[in-house]
């Protein structure tokens, strides 16, 4: 494409998009008086007190390069080289400034952004292929705001963004209410009481005892002798302990047993057979009530996958999704000791921040993530000291020693 | 033979893209991402199968959906970041090099930029807009109690504190308030507004403590967004009112000796005292937009006459507010029920302390000089009677008295729960029947239990007596099952190396020992 073409870009506004909001500024601009729009700034910001500036390396090197020359001259030093020479400090006040739109941007909001008339006027085109080349045109050079994926249509979590209050949380609640409402906060942090517990419990111990490595040993040992010693009682000693020993083993059956024991089995089957041909014949009779179980189950369980399914879905909906792998812990509402419950809306101490409610509030559902510390590199950050012998050939002459 | 499908090619792993790749992309910094990403109303996603989604490994990554990171690829605003950072850079670059003209005119010409398309493509609809007030609102209370730090600027906090008292100039006009409830939080509030529920909470008028786990920076981010909306909601509902936006005081009250300066009127309409101006005289009928199911046309016209009846609650009521008590709560409350309400140095001051035409003082701290022609009530008074929807007894309410218990509006009877007292005596009073709130043993519920008073049920004293005892028999079994556990125990400690040989020598041991009994066995039997 030739070089004038490309030039030829520039010069089409590239905001065109914002300028239906400008429309609406310059209309309102140009009703707007005098007053409105400018400001006389009657703020007098005093300069601080300034310290004498620090000279920089440069201004020494200078100075000492100009004492110099003037002591080898014998000149008279210049008492003006030797005051400090301090630029201005700059005041910056966001006050003295005014940026120049602050005026205007009240005034940009100064209209219904809902309206249909603030729209885009079509643009009337004879050709049909006109307007299909305006809107690629737009395209391309991106003054048509795209439009919004489906995809992007989504949401978080359907829960309120204000979560109803508790009863009991009122400032001057009732005893019922109140109590109720303390015991879940406790109930809260017993839980967490028990998981540091728990955690503390798995911990090595702290007080190891002054018994040496050889000592178990001689534990062992002792045990064994008590063994014995137990083992010698234990004829006397008619009742049995808990530490029984394994029952002697039975002496091989004779032939005689072997074929009790058959018949004895061929007759338990054979009443197993009797039974189930008695158990079928039931069985057949409660067919009706045995079908009917059957579809009731098969019933209760198709509604428990739906109802399963159902359940996901409102998880995934209502759910605190893991974001992240920072951890997430939820916000602790503010209760009132019963001192300090005098139900005097003056006298109520100051608990809980709402900022805080509101940002875990965010993380709740779904919409800020938690990002969690920074993963840490396994990356050694100390490095050995290389010894590297560093030999020149040079160095070798005649005579001399290389080692 | 068939293309060769890899894995991690489509489905999950190409729908998802991790944050640290979106970056790359995107080419921006975390801070621009992470500002576009609220802007915009883009959240991460949890994809189904991590693993899939993170082509086999199952770190913890944040998601987004790859059509999201086109969609901000897009966006006009990157431009404006970018040149941001430039204008920094260059403003940081002339501020060390003490170049002052160039300073100032780059702060002059600093980029800016507007949320409004933002705002108009997240919420097509003014509904849409309604719909997320209420975190909208919460913030901006929030914020505008703020003190000004680097990460939240002065300009924003004061747009805040403008906006949130444009909107409660708002409520009071159109009387939408409905329910308050003081908790230890703040103050909860809730307002039918257009057919929908907003409720928000305020927080108490005290100094904001030590926040250790909140981000500034995502706070002033979304902040900004919400601001832009609510500038353009409070538009929009103050012309469906009928009022002048941004808002005037009425003229109603003869105004000659005021000097007005600028900031003078911000205070007096910041300050909720006076109604502002109308651009028609006559006042919207009551509306109910909420209906539910089971609403008869009776309950509707009941409803009507109770949202008309809250409308001229305070009307014959003058309030004066003492010092101590909260002043944007009370006058929020008194006057969007019909009231008029002053304090002690207040800019738009509609009449004095030593005014005879008052009829309810508020106070909160013990009484000093009484007047007999007003009623002193501590200011929970106030926010009883609007949940009652009648004005209540004050004595009750009187200062220095023990105050009944504030139940929250926000709880609603269900058939079966129980019933605080004092909501049962108020449903009795208007005549409504509670046979279904009260349980078969609710008499013994009844009792009053006043607070203050709370004493522990007494123990019976336990007296002392003599009775004969038992002789003390040792269970041998027990002590026997008990050297033997211990015995276990002490096995248990045995280290590991040493196991094998001890139980090899104990085996050998009892096999010598049942030896010796078998041949004694033996011996006796011959």
């Amino acid at each position: 494409m030739g070089k004038g073409k490309k030039k030829g870009w520039k010069r089409v506004p590239r905001e065109a998009d914002e300028n239906i909001h400008d429309v609406n500024l310059k209309r309102h601009i140009s009703n707007l008086p005098d007053e409105e729009m400018f400001v006389i700034d009657t703020t007098a910001l005093p300069l601080e007190d300034e310290k004498p500036a620090e000279l920089t390396f440069k201004q020494k090197a200078a100075l000492k390069h100009k004492l110099c020359k003037s002591a080898l001259k014998d000149e008279d030093v210049d008492m003006k080289d030797l005051e400090l020479k301090t630029f201005p400090r700059v005041a910056f006040s966001s006050e003295t400034i005014k940026t120049r739109s602050n005026k205007l941007d009240q005034a940009s909001t100064k209209y219904d952004l809902w309206e249909e008339d603030n729209t885009k006027p079509a643009e009337s085109t004879s050709n049909d292929f006109e307007a299909v080349g305006i809107e690629h045109y737009d395209k391309v050079l991106q003054r048509k705001r795209r439009k919004a994926p489906k995809a992007t249509r989504f949401v978080p979590n359907i829960i309120p963004a204000v979560e109803i209050p508790k009863e009991g949380a009122s400032y001057n609640p009732t005893l019922d209410s109140y109590v109720a409402y303390a015991n879940q906060i406790v109930q809260e942090e017993l839980k967490m009481e028990k998981a540091e517990k728990k955690i503390n419990k798995n911990l090595p111990a702290k007080n190891v005892s002054n018994v040496g490595p050889g000592a178990e040993f001689e534990d062992f040992r002792s045990l064994l002798n008590r063994d014995e010693e137990e083992d010698a009682s234990d004829d006397e000693n008619p009742i049995s302990t808990n530490v029984s020993s394994k029952t002697a083993r039975t002496k091989p059956k004779t032939i005689k047993q072997k074929k009790l024991a058959l018949l004895r089995k061929i007759q338990s089957l054979q009443k197993d057979k009797e039974s189930m041909s008695k158990k079928q014949l039931q069985e057949f009779s409660n067919l009706k009530k045995t079908l009917r179980d059957v579809r009731k189950e098969e019933d209760e369980h198709k509604a428990k996958i739906a109802a399963r399914k159902q359940q996901k879905v409102l998880d995934s909906l209502t759910k605190r999704k893991k974001l992240g792998r920072g951890e997430f812990k939820a916000y602790e509402e503010p209760v009132l000791l019963t001192e300090e419950l005098t139900g005097n809306l003056r006298q109520l101490p100051s608990r809980g921040n709402i900022l805080e409610e509101r940002f875990k509030s965010l993380q709740k559902r779904n919409i800020l993530p938690i990002a969690g510390e920074r993963k840490k590199s396994n990356r050694k950050t100390t490095f050995k000291v290389k010894f590297v012998e560093k030999r020149s050939v040079k160095e070798v002459t005649k005579g001399s020693r290389v080692l | 033979m068939g293309r060769i499908r890899k894995k991690f090619q489509s489905g999950t792993s190409s729908i998802y893209i991790s944050r640290k790749k979106a970056l790359k992309k995107l080419q921006l910094t975390l801070k621009d991402f992470r500002r576009l990403c609220i802007l915009k109303g883009i959240y991460p996603r949890e994809p189904l199968h991590k693993k899939k989604a993170n082509k086999g490994s199952t770190e913890n990554k944040i998601y987004y959906h790859v059509k999201d990171v086109n969609f901000l690829a897009n966006e006009p605003l990157i431009n404006k970041f970018r040149e941001y950072k430039i204008f920094l850079r260059r403003l940081t670059r002339a501020k060390a090099k003490g170049q002052k003209d160039h300073a100032e005119r780059l702060l002059e010409n600093k980029p800016q930029f507007r949320l409004d398309l933002l705002v108009k493509e997240r919420y097509p609809t003014f509904a849409s807009a309604l719909r997320d007030m209420d975190d909208a609102l919460c913030l901006l209370f929030a914020f505008a109690a703020l003190p000004r730090t680097k990460a939240v600027k002065g300009n924003v906090v004061a747009d805040c504190r403008r906006l949130t008292t444009e909107f409660m100039h708002y409520v009071i006009e159109s009387h939408s308030l409905t329910k308050t409830f003081v908790s230890i939080k703040g103050i909860y509030y809730q307002a039918e507004i257009m057919g929908e529920k907003i409720t928000w909470i305020v927080p108490h008028e005290r100094g904001i403590g030590h926040v250790t786990e909140v981000d500034f920076n995502v706070m002033a981010t979304f902040v900004d967004f919400y601001v832009a909306m609510i500038s353009f909601v409070n538009f929009r509902l103050y012309k469906a009112l009928g009022l002048f936006y941004p808002p005037k005081l009425s003229n109603n009250v003869d105004e000659k000796n005021f000097v007005f300066e600028e900031n003078d009127l911000d205070e007096k309409i910041y300050s909720l005292a006076r109604p502002i101006a109308r651009t028609q005289t006559s006042e919207p009928e009551p509306t109910i937009d909420t209906f539910s199911e089971s609403d008869t046309q009776e309950s509707l016209a009941e409803k009507m006459k109770i949202a008309q009846a809250l409308r001229t609650l305070f009307a014959k009521c003058k309030f004066f507010l003492n010092r101590e008590v909260s002043k944007e709560a009370m006058a929020l409350i008194i006057r969007s029920c019909g009231g008029t309400v002053s304090w002690e140095g207040c800019i738009a001051k509609v009449y004095d302390e030593k005014n005879e035409k008052i009829t309810h003082h508020v106070i909160d701290r013990p009484l000093d000089n009484v007047d007999i022609n007003r009623a002193y009530v501590q200011p929970q008074w106030v926010f009883d009677s609007f949940n009652a929807r009648k004005l209540l007894p004050t004595d009750k309410y009187a200062p220095g008295r023990t105050l009944p218990p504030h139940l929250s509006p926000f709880v609603e009877e269900k058939i079966g729960e129980y019933v605080p007292l004092e909501k049962i005596e108020q449903l009795k009073e208007d005549g409504k029947d509670i046979t279904h709130l009260l349980k078969p043993d609710e008499d013994k519920k009844k009792e009053v239990k006043p607070k203050r008073q709370k004493t522990k049920p007494e123990t019976p004293e336990s007296g002392m007596s003599v009775k004969t005892g038992k002789v003390f028999k040792e269970n041998l079994q027990k002590k026997l099952n008990q050297v033997g556990q211990e015995l276990k125990l002490r096995e248990m400690m045995i280290p590991k190396k040493h196991r094998r040989v001890y139980k090899k020598i104990k085996y050998g041991q009892k096999r010598q020992a049942s030896e010796k009994k078998k041949l004694e066995s033996k011996r006796q039997n011959n």
